[in-house]
């Protein structure tokens, strides 16, 4: 160690790690019951190899192992039409021109500060037409504001948020739905709050509980209730055997079973509906995407040439093909089209428009690892691509978008002193 | 002693430490419970066979420091396909640790593996072949992270606060 940098920042780890609070008790019994349930896994697994090998050959076996991914670009497929555009004529994915060029309808900007010098994060644009912003976002006192820009009136909605991530976000009937605890980990339950658009006041609606030996998956907001579901087994909570889905209206109440939930998880891109399997390969290849609030239920197939993928109940799907392209399908499996580049597509706003993200290969990476190296929006009804990376983090990856309601997206990135904003929903 | 009571008691032992260590990679309490915890679940489903070879401590911060990396990459490619609304996860223990400049801070927004090789290095105090041994890569790809990793960080400090100034200006005379 030879600079004051290096010492400096010894000093601060040490620091740092002292400041980390002992582990619980449950920790302890958590530990107990993961280790039961590997070594339960394990035995059946055990079982199921010794079955399998005695079923198909000993010969067999090696074919259950998957061939590492093909990173290189074959040449583009299109099988058929993509619903519900004409998808013979694929954009041009690369070099893709920031969406104030594509659609300068739907972008405003604003300053990066609010008028009380202020730092924010926009989260969505409110029905009223005012903004909805994270004040002061990385400080304990960052809370819900309500900002009309067009005069700078800024209404609370919420107490101090402290520093955690929003992590559930919604505006439906009058008010902001919202959540801060962490959802898909262990150890804790993640209290839903609800906080009235007129700034009068904010209340619990649901702590997010699971039954014993099950674990909260994930959450959405459908209708005017919130869902989550529950899981157990699998390493991530999204994963395992999906126990049932539960509900409590926003305007709370006690928890109860969404009939017929057994075997759903909420989806993670699309609010209000659940799913009979987590968006991620591995799954079984058809299945049923349920609208909670229409009540709608569709079957879908996953086209052999697709190795993951997400659905929502419209008429097409997107994933990667089972080399790792980016890949589309109409959501009964036919019409796969196959991007030329190592990635992934997903549907937005019901499927008018598509993410489209493209990896290689991480330098270094001994184990398939990928870096995403460019990503699009891709507006399927009029071919039109903008590029997705004006959000991005400090590490060059793309931001999360906020679809806080059905077809309410809002992407935002910063350009010197201004902070724009993409409304997908006022694209024309 | 019975197998499982000598795991328990191991545990007990060292979970504050791996906490503390799980702590410093991830930056958040959540995380570090949730990474401690499923090392040292993987480490008692295969205590025996690991104890015999005597290095449970290095298996277990072994398995952290990759499960930290592949949980982080799995959770950004999620998240790419998800609703969350914010990246990052912020915890109020950290802004009482960073008296240092905002070096915490700045730490805070590498990339994962550029802050495992830190914590690694001036935490665990290893050396660049045993960093490369826990994180499965040559040892080059660990000189040239940590030379990116501590780049980056002076370029960060370099736009903060009075005490980074400070650093900085210590760092050149």
């Amino acid at each position: 160690m030879n600079t004051a940098l290096e010492e400096e920042l010894a000093q601060a780890i040490q620091e740092a790690g002292g400041a980390a609070r002992a582990p619980l008790p449950q920790f302890y019994t958590e530990i107990e019951r993961g280790i039961a349930r590997r070594r339960r896994i394990r035995r059946i697994r055990a079982g199921t190899a010794v079955a399998l090998v005695m079923a198909l050959g000993v010969g067999a076996v090696p074919l259950i192992k998957r061939p590492a991914p093909e990173l290189r670009p074959p040449p583009v497929v299109v099988a058929a039409p993509l619903p519900p555009t004409d998808a013979a004529r694929l954009p041009d994915f690369t070099n893709p021109r920031s969406p104030a060029e594509i659609w300068p309808e739907a972008v405003r900007r604003l300053p990066r500060q609010t008028p009380d010098g202020h730092g924010y994060t926009p989260l969505v644009w409110l029905p009223d037409g005012r903004l909805l912003i994270r004040d002061q976002p990385g400080n304990p006192a960052s809370r819900f504001v309500a900002w009309d820009v067009t005069n700078g009136a800024r209404t609370p909605l919420s107490p101090a948020l402290g520093p955690g991530s929003v992590t559930l976000l919604g505006v439906v009937a009058g008010r902001v739905v919202w959540s801060t605890g962490s959802i898909g980990v262990q150890l804790r339950n993640p209290t839903v709050m609800a906080s009235k658009l007129d700034g009068s006041g904010t209340a619990p609606v649901a702590e997010l509980t699971a039954p014993a030996g099950e674990r909260v998956s994930l959450v959405t907001i459908a209708g005017e209730s919130v869902v989550w579901g529950t899981s157990k087994g699998g390493m991530f909570t999204w994963e395992g055997q999906f126990t049932g889905l539960w509900r409590v209206p926003l305007t709370g109440g006690t928890a109860e079973r969404v009939p017929d939930g057994n075997g759903f998880i909420p989806s993670w891109r699309l609010p209000g509906v659940v799913n009979t399997t987590h968006y991620g390969g591995d799954g079984p290849p058809d299945g049923t995407v349920w609208d909670l609030v229409s009540g709608r239920k569709v079957r879908y197939t996953r086209s052999p040439q697709l190795s993951r993928m997400a659905c929502g109940t419209v008429e097409w799907c997107g994933g990667s093909s089972t080399d790792g392209h980016a890949a589309v399908q109409r959501i009964d499996g036919s019409g796969v089209v196959v991007l030329p580049a190592t990635g992934v597509v997903t549907p937005l706003m019901g499927g008018r428009f598509a993410e489209v993200v493209f990896f290689r290969p991480l330098a270094g990476s001994r184990s398939n690892e990928v870096e995403i190296t460019s990503a699009a929006l891709w507006d399927v009804t009029t071919g039109k691509v903008a590029n997705r990376m004006m959000a991005r983090d400090d590490a060059g990856q793309p931001l999360p978008l906020v679809e806080s309601a059905p077809n309410l997206l809002l992407m935002s990135w910063q350009e010197g002193d201004e902070i724009l904003l993409l409304d997908l929903a006022r694209v024309a | 002693m019975d197998p499982s009571e000598s795991f328990a008691e191991y545990a007990r032992a060292r979970a504050p430490s791996l906490v503390r260590f799980g702590y410093v990679l991830t930056g958040n309490q959540h995380d570090a419970d949730d990474l401690a915890q499923e090392a040292l679940i993987r480490l008692g489903a295969a205590w025996e066979r690991v104890r015999q070879k005597g290095d449970p401590e290095g298996y277990v911060r072994t398995i952290m420091v990759r499960l930290h990396i592949s949980w982080w990459r799995r959770r950004r490619r999620e998240r790419l396909v998800g609703a969350v609304p914010e990246r990052g996860y912020d915890d109020g223990g950290l802004a009482d640790v960073d008296s240092r400049g905002g070096l915490w801070q700045a730490l805070r927004g590498l990339a994962p593996r550029q802050r495992a090789v830190l914590v690694l290095r001036y935490y665990e105090r290893l050396s660049d072949e045993q960093v490369a041994a826990v994180l499965g890569i040559s040892r080059g790809t660990v000189r040239s992270t940590a030379f990116r990793a501590l780049e980056r960080l002076r370029s960060d400090l370099g736009g903060t606060g009075s005490a980074a100034r400070s650093l900085l200006s210590r760092r050149s005379s």
